[in-house]
Parts: structure tokens; sequence; C-alpha cells
């Protein structure tokens, strides 16, 4: 029963993975490609919390953290870049 | 199936369609200002009812590190949100059509001098 509740999730979470990769393709400028790949960051957290989860195995918990750290830190750094790029403009 | 089970499944299938429901609206909402509601709350919300799920399954040690990636991402979110919204107004990637308040118009135009 677990089992199938841990395969609907990864299949949902793939599925949004999917979609923001789309908009990081199709995105109209540099902030919408920041964006997405915050989300796509996120949903790979959560998948190895998921993954976390069905193996019983918390031994990657340090690997989502520095995950969801690194997903802030990259995508507050390119923000700042496009803010400077535009007020130099 | 005990309830611990029925709980965890619970959690993860609405964190994974909170998830998802934030990825379509990344693709169909119209400009950076809109997505970043995409972005930030549904993630958010996902992930952290997502962790819950998991750390139901998982020892008491491993499940207080799953608290530090829920907090990181409640914390960075909103920060995150802000410094996009911020850059994309002075982009101008902001419609101004779809806003009902611009309290930055009256600071952006005392810096520039002129009108967006």
């Amino acid at each position: 029963m677990m089992g199938v509740v841990f395969a609907i999730t990864f299949g949902l979470l793939c599925l949004a993975g999917l979609l923001s990769l789309v908009r990081l393709l199709l995105g109209r400028g540099t902030l919408d490609r920041i964006v997405a790949l915050d989300v796509f960051i996120t949903l790979i957290v959560a998948a190895t919390c998921v993954g976390m989860g069905m193996n019983e195995d918390g031994s990657n918990v340090a690997l989502a953290a520095a995950f969801a750290l690194l997903a802030f830190i990259g995508s507050v750094s390119a923000a700042r870049l496009v803010e400077k790029k535009e007020s130099h403009r | 199936m005990s309830w611990l089970d029925l709980f965890s499944a619970v959690c993860l299938i609405a964190g994974a369609l909170s998830c998802l429901f934030g990825a379509i609206g990344l693709l169909t909402f119209p400009d950076v200002a809109a997505r970043l509601q995409a972005a930030t709350k549904p993630q958010t919300l996902g992930l952290v009812l997502i962790l819950l799920g998991s750390a139901v399954h998982l020892e008491v040690r491993y499940a207080s590190g799953l608290i530090l990636v829920g907090l990181f991402q409640a914390i960075t979110a909103p920060v995150l949100a802000q410094l996009v919204g911020r850059a994309a107004y002075r982009a101008g990637s902001v419609r101004r059509e779809t806003l009902d308040t611009d309290h930055l118009a009256r600071r952006v135009e005392h810096e520039h001098g002129r009108t967006l």
C-alpha cells in the first residue's frame, strides 16, 4: 500500500519537475529562468525526502539540507546580478 | 495499515499535488510577479507536507534533520521572492495593469527623476 503511495508521489513530483523544466526552456527572461530553476531544485529536495521515507534510511538528510541552501544562494546571487545589470542600463 | 501510514500517505499525496499545482502556475501565470506566487507558496507547502509524510518513516534524529530542511525552505522562499520581485520590477518585467497597488513607483520615480 505504501509502495503505491510513494510511486504516485514520485510520479507527481516528476511531472511537476517536467513542467518547471519547460518553463526553464521557454522562459521569456532571465528572472523567469531563475524562478523555474529554484522550483526545480525544491522538487529535487522533495524527491530526496520521499526517497528517504520510502527506504526508511535518513542518511541523505544532509544532502537535502545542502540542496535547499544552495538553491537559495544561487537564486539570490543571480537575482542580484540581474538587478545590478538593469540599474546600470 | 496503521493510522500513521494513512497520515503519511495523505501528506505525501497532498504535498506532491501542491508542488504540481505550483509548477502548473509557473507555466500559466502572466508575468514574473505572478509566477513568484506559484514558485514560493505551493512549493513550500508541498515540501513541508512531504517532509511530514517522510518523517513518519524515519528515526528521530533524521526526522529532526528534516525539520531543518523545512525551516530552510520556509525562511529562504520569501527572501528570494522579494529579491526577484524587486529585480523584475526594476527590469520592467512586471505588467503594470495586473497590479492593484504600486507603492514602489513613487520611490523609483524619485530615484530616477522620471516616470516608468
